[in-house]
């Protein structure tokens, strides 16, 4: 089912929530809305499942207006951050009862539910109370009471933010593959941008209410449309150098050092972002710059490196590889690929990024 | 553990701390169980071991022999049936009232719901005896003083306030998201009410409800009141009537139907004791 939204605003009181959000969600497509706390981004799911009522605008599913139908009426389906499992009802009726209110012959209810607890792997807690489950059982038991409704949307709301690191990245994986198993339009609500960038087929950026940038994860990655998506994706987060370009020489200039601007780049600049995974740290006085290390994190398959440079305000963080060790106090050179830099105008929108690698190595081939 | 050991432990604070806690509790028990004994001791008594001095603690001998005599004093039997029913009665139209009240002003957010609610909040303030009159009057023209019903629906008035403050806070409690993954579940919402919201207020439901119960089932002015045919008079007014016709106050007689009229209230608290500290603790978690 396609979805749209058309300049959705939802105003409480005087805080504006989602700000003219026009967005379209492409049948079986898997889109996550991600952003900081606040940005708008449950509110906006929210009003797709029609437990909020836009101020303005109209939503669409598969052309038919919405706006105003009930949640009832939209047969959509809904994995709340805290799962509402209803605790008087066994896992089993958790996920039997909605259906209970349909059509569906009670033998297919029975089968619909075996089915999706060995595909969850929960067939042998659907006795159970939510109570006695344990996070990840109930997060199970909340995503296999939505899928036997075999619903046309679905809808998830931080569904993994109560569950540890490890069982984390468990279920991410899980919800990909069943995402590619029921092929069904998913939107997904996330503040983590990795769990964004991991599982969608396309990223919705949102800030104070305003959507930023939405395309897909390589895009929003590699060619963020302004400097606030360039620091929300990717960890750690890209560094920002105020810069002016000096067109006569052909060069971004900063503080403290000047690199040779991209080629083909000519206008104005007011901000150089380079991303950590992008800075290539070689032998003192070689590179674009000299910079003292001041804090060495061992991450293990790379490590961060935290960089002071003379006549910069700003510190630089850099990722290299996990062989390479530093200490605080070391001298090393930092070189810049200027292809791989990224410019905002005063305005903090991007006026260059780098080509996708994507698109390079077709390219090459 | 032995009692020792709980009398002497200090983990919770200073030393001695559990023993003072036992004769506080022990204090506070005391002074509930020495009354009802005494009450209980009494109807047991002959004649000749009351208004003794020094009052006998133990019946001797012990008879039943005040409970045949009391029992027929009165219709006792048709006494017990009115107060069951009318406290029954009470409990069930108050509880049926009050519930779906309760959720519509804690969940549907209606032009007016605060007000409402504000306005239920302050009949809690307004003394019972002030509307006694006023009520007697409105009962009188509707011809339905001194019957069960009437009774039933006076007390219903007094409760209904009190019930939907306390349910409100119950179904406030609960969390919103559980009613919005039913109605994205396409249940419609009576079935909501019914299916989810009710069973998860048991407990505050039967708190309530039996805060109505025990209480309609002692209450005496408004009884007394409202009931004037003897053939309909509740417990509590039955019981002031040993006064009235004996001249002097038969303590064994009145003690003995004093104890059958508490039997019920103590064994419907041993049956739902469980749910109702449930229930009052829930509230205090708030």
């Amino acid at each position: 089912m396609e979805i749209q939204l058309h300049d959705i605003t939802k105003r409480f009181d005087e805080l504006v929530a989602v700000n003219d959000l026009s967005m379209t969600i492409k049948d079986g497509e898997f889109l996550t809305l991600v952003g900081p706390s606040g940005c708008g981004k449950t509110t906006t799911l929210r009003m797709i499942a029609g437990l909020e009522t836009p101020t303005d605008g109209v939503i669409e599913f598969g052309g038919e207006d919405m706006t105003y139908a009930s949640p009832q009426e939209r047969e959509l389906a809904f994995v709340f951050q805290a799962y509402a499992l209803y605790p008087h009802m066994s896992a089993r009726k958790n996920m039997s009862f909605a259906l209970e209110h349909t059509e569906v012959p009670e033998e297919e209810i029975e089968q619909r539910i075996s089915e999706t607890a060995s595909m969850l792997g929960i067939e042998e807690h659907l006795d159970k109370n939510p109570p006695a489950l344990s996070g990840g059982q109930q997060q199970r038991v909340a995503l296999g009471r939505s899928i036997v409704r075999d619903p046309e949307i679905f809808l998830l709301d931080e569904p993994l933010s109560n569950l540890d690191a490890k069982l984390r990245v468990k279920m991410r994986a899980e919800l990909q593959q069943l995402h590619r198993e029921i092929q069904t339009t998913t939107i997904y609500v996330t503040h983590d941008q990795e769990e964004a960038m991991t599982m969608s087929d396309r990223v919705a950026i949102l800030n104070n209410g305003d959507l930023q940038q939405i395309d897909t994860p390589e895009v929003v990655y590699s060619q963020p449309a302004n400097r606030f998506v360039a620091g929300f994706i990717g960890s750690p987060s890209m560094n920002f150098l105020d810069c002016r370009i000096d067109s006569a020489a052909g060069a971004v200039q900063t503080d403290a050092f000047a690199i040779d601007a991209p080629s083909g780049f000519s206008g104005e600049a007011a901000t150089l972002g380079v991303r950590p995974e992008e800075l290539s740290i070689v032998p003192p006085r070689e590179g674009d710059f000299s910079a003292e290390v001041t804090v060495f994190e061992q991450i293990g398959a790379y490590n961060i490196i935290h960089l002071a440079v003379d006549d910069l305000d700003e510190g630089i963080v850099a990722q290299v590889d996990g062989s390479k060790h530093f200490d605080p106090g070391d001298t090393v050179g930092v070189d810049i690929d200027p292809k791989y830099v990224h410019l905002f105008d005063a305005a903090d929108e991007a006026v260059y990024n780098p080509p996708l690698a994507s698109e390079e190595s077709t390219a090459i081939a | 553990m032995s009692v020792t050991d709980v009398l002497t432990s200090d983990q919770d604070g200073f030393p001695g701390e559990q023993l003072v806690r036992y004769v506080a509790v022990s204090l506070a028990a005391l002074f509930v169980i020495v009354p009802l004994y005494w009450m209980v001791a009494t109807s047991l008594k002959d004649p000749s071991q009351i208004g003794v001095f020094p009052p006998t603690l133990v019946p001797s001998p012990a008879t039943v022999e005040p409970y045949f005599a009391a029992w027929e004093t009165g219709p006792w039997g048709q006494w017990f049936l009115n107060t069951i029913l009318i406290s029954g009665g009470a409990t069930v139209v108050t509880l049926a009232i009050a519930t779906p009240a309760a959720y519509a002003l804690a969940r549907f957010d209606f032009p007016g719901s605060n007000p409402i609610y504000l306005l239920f909040l302050g009949l809690l303030m307004v003394p019972a005896q002030i509307l006694l009159i006023p009520l007697y009057n409105l009962l009188s023209s509707l011809g339905l003083v001194d019957t069960r019903l009437g009774l039933i629906l006076v007390y219903s008035t007094f409760f209904l306030a009190f019930s939907i403050f306390l349910l409100h806070s119950f179904m406030t409690n609960l969390p919103e998201s559980l009613e919005e993954a039913a109605r994205i579940g396409g249940i419609p919402e009576w079935k909501i009410f019914v299916q989810v919201i009710l069973p998860l207020v048991k407990s505050g439901l039967t708190a309530t409800g039996m805060l109505i119960f025990v209480f309609t089932w002692n209450e005496f002015l408004f009884a007394l009141t409202f009931l004037k045919s003897e053939q309909l008079y509740t417990i509590s007014v039955g019981l002031q009537s040993f006064q009235g016709i004996h001249g002097a106050t038969v303590y064994n007689q009145l003690f003995a139907m004093s104890t059958l009229a508490t039997l019920p209230v103590i064994v419907l608290f041993a049956l739902f004791s469980e749910q109702f500290i449930e229930g009052i603790a829930g509230l205090e978690m708030q």
